[in-house]
C-alpha cells in the first residue's frame, strides 16, 4: 500500500485509483455489516467536526452525511447557505467557506450548484473537501453507494451490463456513475432523448442508445435517473407524459429485463415520470438498499480521509 | 483625429535594425530618420548618418533587432468613460505601448456605452490627456448596446469613431443588423459585429465538447458562432456594405469567410491570441483565468485558425484585452468573468507561430499593424506602415529573448492572465508614438 494514492479530498471519481475506488468500498462493506450487526457508533472521527456546507436543497445527501458523521462519532454542524443570509447579502462562495474555516472543522463536506466548486475550495481550504455534487459535474458519494449496492447484490462489477437511462445531461450521479463503473470493468449504455444526453458523452467510454428496450435489453443493472425540473430549461422534451411514454420505466419495459436484473434510483424519484410505482416498490427494485448503503459508505469516505490525513502528519 | 503626442518630438535615427514594412514589401537591414513625429528617411545602413547629424538628431542604436510599424489593435478595453478601476487609462495605455501598441481602437461598453458623440468626445479628450498611444473610440451599434435602436452612428463617425459594433453583444435581430450595416455605408466605417447568437450560447460558459461533458460545464457550440458568421455574410453581401468580424475562434466560421471573400464580399476578420495559443483542455482544474468569450476551442479550431492566419483569410490579430477584478474571477468556473488582459502577451504569442514556421515574421507585422489598419481606415492616415511622410509609430521587438512573465512586469491595472508565471519568448524593447518614446524595455530582463 505504500505507493497507494493518498486521499486529500474527495472531488470526484474521475480521479480515483482503482485502487482508492477499492480501498473505500471495501471500508464501506465493513461498516455496512458491522451496522447490520447492530452497532451504532464508531471512534474513527472522535474529537473531530464535520461541517455540511449546503447551496442546495438537499435531504437525503445532508442526512446521509449527518449520519455518517455522527456514527463514527464527529461533531456535526449544517450550514444551509441556499437561502441563508450571509449568501443573500452577496458573500462569496470562498469566503462563505473561510468563515466556516475559521472555526476550525476538520472536514467539508460541500454542496454547490456550480460545477468546479469543490475544487476551487480544495486549493483555499487546508482541510479535506468532499463533494457531495456539484453543478452537472459530479456526485462521488452517490457512485460509491451505488457500487457497494451493485456488489452486495451481484457479487461484482466487472463484466455486468448497466444502463443508465434518463437526463444524462444534466446529472452529476450519471458521470460520476460512467466513470466508476468503467474503472471497475463493467459496459456502461445511457439512454434518453437525444436532447438530455450531453453532446460527446460517446466519447466517456459508453454506449448511446435513444431506445429504451435496446438500452435494458441485456442489462444487469437499471439505473434509473430523476428528471431534473429545476435543472433544464424547458425547450428539451416535449411534455412528461411523453417521456414517460417513450422513456419511462414502466410496467411493460421492466418486464422485459432479464432475470436477476436491479432497478436503481438516486432519488428523489418522480413516480409516474421517470419510474412507475409498482416498479419503484417491485423485487428487482434496491432504491432503499441504497440509501442504506450510502450512511456506510460515507463514514468509508470521512474515515479514510482521516486515516490519510493522520499519515500525512507523521 | 485627436493627435496623441503633442509638440514637435527631437529627430532620433535608428540605427542598425531590421526593417519589416508589409505595405512596401521591406524586410532588410534599414537605419530611419525621424523628424517632426514623422518617417523623414528609410535608408541603406549608414546611408542617413550625415543627414541625421546636420538634423542633431539623437542616435538610437537597435543592435539588431526588428523594427516595424506600431501595432495596432481592433479589440481593446479601457476604463473611460466612468473611470472604471478594472482598468485606468493610462495604465492600460502604457500596457499597450508596452505589448508594441501604437494605436487602439477601444470597444464602446467596456464602463460607460459610447453611444453618442458627447461620450465619443469625452473619451478622445481623456486620451488626449491620460493616454500614451492613440486612442481611437469605437461606437456603439445601438443605443445603450440594447440592440433596439441604431444610436447616432453619422455624429460618432463625425466625431471619432473609426467603426460602429455593440463590443462583446451579438446584434441577434437580423432585421436591425441589415439596417446598420445599410445605414453605416454612407459614412464608410465598418460595422463590427461579434458573431455569437445568443439563444445557441444560452448559459454556456465553455466550448462544448469532450471537456465541458467532463466537467459538467454548459457548453456553447461552434455553431453559435457560425451561424451569426453566415448570416452576417448574406446580409453584407446583399447590402453591399462592409463588415469586420470580430474574435472569430471556429473552422466553420473560417470556411465561410474564406468563401465569402473569394466572391468579393467586402468582410474583413481578426482572431484573438488566446484561439490559437490556449484550448478548452486547460479548463481542467476549472481555473477561471482560462473563461474567455468566445470560449477557448479544440485542437482542431486552433489549427484551422493557424492555417486561416497564413492563407489571408484572417486579417488581423487583435488584443481582446478584457481587465477584470479579482473578485470576478475568483469564483465558482460559470459565476466568473471572461476574459484576460492580452496587451502585453500578444507579441510573444504570436511569434510562437513565427517559430513554428506557420507564418512569416512579415505576414506577422501585417496582422498586427497594416491589415488592422485597413480595417478601420488607419491605413489612409498613413498608420500600419513607415513609408516617408508617415507618423512615426515604432514598434522595436527582440524575438529570442526568454522571460518569466509574473505579475510584477505586467503594466495593465488588471492581473488576470493565464500566462503569469509561464516563460515568454520575444519582448517589446521600444514603442514609439509621433516619433516621442512612450515605452522602453530594457531588455535585460532574467532569462
Amino acid at each position: 500500500m505504500a505507493d497507494a494514492q493518498k486521499l486529500e479530498h474527495l472531488l470526484g471519481i474521475e480521479d480515483l485509483e482503482v485502487s482508492s475506488i477499492r480501498r473505500l468500498l471495501d471500508r464501506g462493506k465493513k461498516f455496512k455489516s458491522d451496522l447490520e450487526k447492530g452497532k451504532k457508533k464508531f471512534i474513527h472521527l472522535r474529537e473531530r467536526t464535520v461541517v455540511n456546507l449546503f447551496f442546495e436543497p438537499s435531504s437525503r445527501t445532508r442526512s446521509s452525511f449527518e449520519m455518517a458523521a455522527k456514527r463514527l462519532d464527529a461533531d456535526n454542524i449544517n450550514f444551509m447557505a441556499d437561502s441563508s443570509t450571509s449568501v443573500v447579502k452577496g458573500e462569496t462562495l470562498i469566503d462563505t467557506a473561510k468563515i466556516l474555516e475559521a472555526m476550525s472543522p476538520d472536514f467539508l463536506v460541500l454542496r454547490h450548484g456550480s460545477a468546479g466548486a469543490p475544487q476551487l475550495l480544495s486549493k483555499k481550504l487546508e482541510i479535506p473537501v468532499i463533494n457531495a455534487g456539484d453543478g452537472f459535474h459530479e456526485h462521488p458519494s452517490q457512485a460509491l453507494l451505488d457500487a457497494l449496492t451493485i456488489e452486495t447484490t451481484k457479487g461484482s462489477i466487472e463484466g455486468l451490463k448497466v444502463a443508465i437511462i434518463g437526463d444524462i445531461a444534466h446529472s452529476r450521479v450519471a458521470r460520476s456513475n460512467i466513470y466508476l463503473l468503467n474503472k471497475m470493468g463493467a459496459t456502461v449504455t445511457v439512454c434518453g432523448p437525444p436532447t438530455l444526453l450531453p453532446p460527446h458523452v460517446g466519447r466517456l467510454k459508453v454506449r448511446e442508445t435513444y431506445s429504451v428496450q435496446e438500452a435494458i435489453e441485456d442489462a444487469d443493472v437499471v439505473m434509473i435517473l430523476r428528471i431534473q425540473f429545476e435543472r433544464q430549461n424547458t425547450k428539451q422534451i416535449p411534455s412528461n407524459a411523453e417521456y414517460y411514454r417513450l422513456y419511462g420505466l414502466n410496467n411493460n419495459t421492466a418486464r422485459q429485463l432479464k432475470g436477476g436484473a436491479i432497478i436503481m434510483h438516486p432519488g428523489p424519484m418522480n413516480r409516474g415520470v421517470e419510474i412507475s410505482p409498482q416498479v419503484a416498490d417491485g423485487s428487482n427494485s434496491v432504491i432503499l438498499n441504497q440509501v442504506t448503503n450510502g450512511v456506510a459508505i460515507r463514514m468509508a469516505i470521512l474515515a479514510c480521509l482521516e486515516e490519510d490525513r493522520n499519515r500525512g502528519r507523521v | 483625429m485627436k493627435r496623441v503626442v503633442q509638440g514637435t518630438s527631437s529627430s532620433k535615427l535608428l540605427k542598425g535594425g531590421h526593417l519589416i514594412d508589409p505595405l512596401h514589401g521591406r524586410n532588410e537591414p534599414s537605419d530611419l530618420l525621424l523628424e517632426d513625429g514623422k518617417v523623414f528617411a528609410v535608408a541603406k545602413p549608414g546611408e542617413l548618418d550625415t543627414k541625421a547629424s546636420r538634423l542633431k538628431a539623437e542616435k538610437i542604436d537597435i543592435k539588431g533587432a526588428y523594427i516595424a510599424p506600431g501595432f495596432i489593435d481592433l479589440n481593446a478595453r479601457m476604463g473611460e468613460p466612468g473611470a472604471d478601476p478594472r482598468e485606468a487609462l493610462n495604465r492600460g495605455a502604457k500596457s499597450a505601448a508596452a505589448g508594441g501598441f501604437t494605436s487602439i481602437a477601444c470597444m464602446p461598453s467596456f464602463s460607460e456605452y459610447n453611444d453618442n458623440a458627447f461620450v465619443t468626445d469625452f473619451i478622445s479628450r481623456q486620451a488626449h490627456e491620460e493616454s500614451c498611444v492613440r486612442v481611437f473610440p469605437i461606437g456603439s451599434l445601438t443605443t445603450k448596446g440594447k440592440g433596439e435602436y441604431l444610436a447616432e452612428i453619422g455624429t460618432m463617425v463625425h466625431t471619432g469613431v473609426v467603426a460602429v459594433g455593440d463590443d462583446s453583444t451579438c446584434i441577434k435581430n437580423s432585421y436591425l443588423m441589415r439596417k446598420a450595416i445599410e445605414y453605416t455605408k454612407a459614412f464608410n466605417v465598418p460595422v463590427f459585429s461579434f458573431p455569437q447568437d445568443p439563444a445557441l450560447v444560452g448559459r454556456g460558459v465553455m466550448d462544448e465538447g469532450l471537456n465541458s461533458c467532463r466537467l459538467g460545464l454548459r457548453g456553447i457550440p461552434a455553431a453559435a458562432e457560425e451561424v451569426i458568421v453566415a448570416r452576417d455574410i448574406t446580409l453584407t453581401q446583399h447590402a453591399c456594405g462592409r463588415l469586420h468580424f470580430s474574435s472569430i475562434s471556429t473552422k466553420g466560421s473560417l470556411e465561410l469567410i474564406r468563401t465569402a471573400k473569394s466572391e468579393g464580399v467586402q468582410i474583413t476578420a481578426e482572431t484573438n491570441p488566446q484561439y490559437f495559443s490556449l484550448t478548452s483542455d486547460m479548463i481542467r482544474t476549472y481555473d477561471s483565468n482560462f473563461k474567455c468569450f468566445p470560449p477557448l476551442r479544440g485542437e482542431d479550431h486552433v489549427e484551422a485558425i493557424t492555417t486561416a492566419l497564413g492563407d489571408g483569410t484572417l486579417d488581423a490579430i487583435a488584443s481582446m484585452h478584457m481587465p477584470q477584478s479579482p473578485s470576478a474571477k475568483d469564483l465558482v468556473f460559470e459565476d466568473a468573468a471572461a476574459g484576460m488582459i492580452a496587451f502585453e502577451t500578444v507579441l510573444p504569442l504570436v511569434l510562437e507561430l513565427v517559430r513554428k514556421e506557420r507564418i512569416s515574421l512579415e505576414r506577422m507585422v501585417y496582422l498586427l499593424s497594416t491589415g488592422p489598419a485597413k480595417v478601420i481606415g488607419l491605413h489612409e492616415k498613413g498608420l500600419g506602415s513607415l513609408k516617408v511622410g508617415a507618423p512615426a509609430d515604432i514598434v522595436i521587438f527582440d524575438t529570442d529573448k526568454q522571460y518569466k512573465y509574473t505579475s510584477d512586469r505586467v503594466c495593465s491595472s488588471a492581473k488576470n492572465s493565464p500566462f503569469i508565471g509561464k516563460t515568454l519568448q520575444g519582448v517589446v524593447l521600444m514603442t514609439i508614438v509621433g516619433g516621442e518614446i512612450v515605452n522602453k524595455g530594457t531588455g535585460n530582463d532574467e532569462s
